[in-house]
């Protein structure tokens, strides 16, 4: 009876990690190759990524290369950003931005963490959460919150 | 009426000393009193016409129809001086004016602004001589040909389009060089008949060559004036108005280019893509 306990334990235990976030509730994850991804029936989308650059460089470096790519050269609009933390207490950044996709307007919110090593370059752990702006209004709290649980 | 009176007391004085140059002019009249000046107009002088220094002694029938024509002139002269005589298409028939117009009109869209005015210029007859159109404020730049009675007319619509940014209007009095040219030409016309009278009574071959060298020159002369005149005659019938409307909204934001980031996992990120990942 013991023994069939604590399988389960561990079985939930390697679930749970294997989520790099805890979705809000209403999302679903999907298969996709690009990522850990997640959808909600008013097709919300949250992707989770790890990336990596060959530069070194700190996390503030790479918020001033996102911020100016995305303001000076795509022309999205800087609704709001600031700090937050992961699961682990490691600081990372959020972005949260209008854009017109397709002529349509949508909300984008992006959080980065990233650590740098000057002989690996700099691994990067990306969340992206996009939606039409309506349902992206309507959902940003919660995908925020969210934000507070990244595992990397 | 002092002019008159002037005039009169002057041919008295010609009358009596017969001398020509013996009295001075105000500047104003110097054309019309030629005659007293030391010259002497022909049929035509009046009017701007060839004056020849006097030889001959003039008689006072001379005089005296000279100075008739002087007064009908001054007449004419005092009637224009009324500034309804001078607007266009009021028709003073002894000032030729070339109209010539500049205007800066703000809008709202100068697309339809401009659009509107020259449905209005062809409606009263004219036409459309040049459109130009610049990225800066939208701005569409219309030359435009109108007949001269419709000039007040034009520019009034120009000024109800929008809010005027800035505005010139000229009239060139072109009405001496077009008289002067009708002179000339009648002269060249006259010339140019005797030399056909001299031409049909030449016998020898050098009369013949150096008469149709000279009734060359004088039909490539007549035919200049001719397009002068024209030219002229056209100007004063068509004024030249150009209409520069600018929108009054703000321009929208240019369009960028974007550049991709050097850092490729930057390029990799954006609402589309998420949007799009499946």
């Amino acid at each position: 009876m013991n023994l069939r306990v604590l399988a389960l334990l561990l079985c939930g235990f390697a679930a749970a990690c294997a989520t790099p976030i805890e979705l809000p509730s209403d999302f679903v994850e999907v298969d996709d190759y690009a990522g850990f991804t997640a959808v909600t029936a008013d097709e919300a989308r949250l992707q989770v990524r790890e990336l990596h650059d060959s530069s070194e460089a700190a996390l503030a470096f790479w918020i001033e290369a996102v911020r100016h790519d995305f303001v000076d050269q795509r022309g999205y609009q800087l609704i709001d950003e600031g700090e937050v933390n992961d699961r682990a207490g490691t600081p990372g950044h959020w972005f949260q931005c209008a854009a017109n996709v397709g002529g349509e307007r949508v909300g984008y919110l992006l959080a980065v963490w990233a650590d740098g090593a000057f002989w690996s370059g700099t691994d990067l752990f990306v969340v992206e959460f996009a939606a039409r702006e309506e349902v992206f209004a309507a959902r940003l709290q919660a995908v925020r919150d969210a934000l507070k649980t990244v595992r990397r | 009426m002092r002019a008159r009176s002037y005039l009169w007391l002057i041919l008295c004085l010609v009358a009596g000393c017969s001398a020509p140059g013996a009295a001075s002019q105000p500047a104003d009249y110097a054309e019309g009193y030629a005659v007293d000046q030391g010259y002497a107009m022909d049929h035509r002088g009046l009017s701007g016409g060839e004056r020849r220094p006097t030889q001959e002694v003039l008689t006072l029938d001379d005089v005296t129809n000279g100075l008739q024509m002087n007064l009908a002139r001054l007449d004419t002269l005092a009637e224009a001086e009324d500034p309804g005589a001078v607007a266009p298409g009021n028709g003073a028939p002894d000032r030729m004016l070339v109209y010539r117009g500049r205007i800066d009109v703000e809008v709202s869209r100068t697309d339809e602004a401009s659009t509107k005015f020259l449905a209005e210029v062809v409606a009263w007859g004219g036409h459309l001589q040049q459109q130009e159109q610049r990225a800066e404020r939208g701005a569409v730049i219309l030359t435009v040909r109108v007949p001269a009675a419709h000039f007040d007319e034009a520019f009034t619509a120009l000024r109800e389009a929008g809010r005027v940014l800035g505005e010139s209007r000229q009239a060139e009095d072109v009405t001496e060089e077009f008289l002067d040219l009708g002179i000339r030409l009648d002269n060249a016309i006259k010339s140019r008949d005797r030399l056909l009278e001299v031409l049909a009574k030449a016998s020898k071959v050098e009369d013949v060559l150096a008469v149709e060298k000279e009734l060359r020159r004088l039909t490539e002369e007549i035919e200049r004036m001719e397009g002068r005149r024209k030219f002229l005659a056209d100007r004063v019938a068509m004024a030249t108005i150009a209409a520069t409307f600018l929108s009054n909204q703000d321009a929208p934001p240019p369009v960028k280019k974007r550049r991709p980031s050097r850092f490729d996992w930057i390029n990799s990120l954006g609402p589309r893509r998420v949007m799009e990942g499946y």
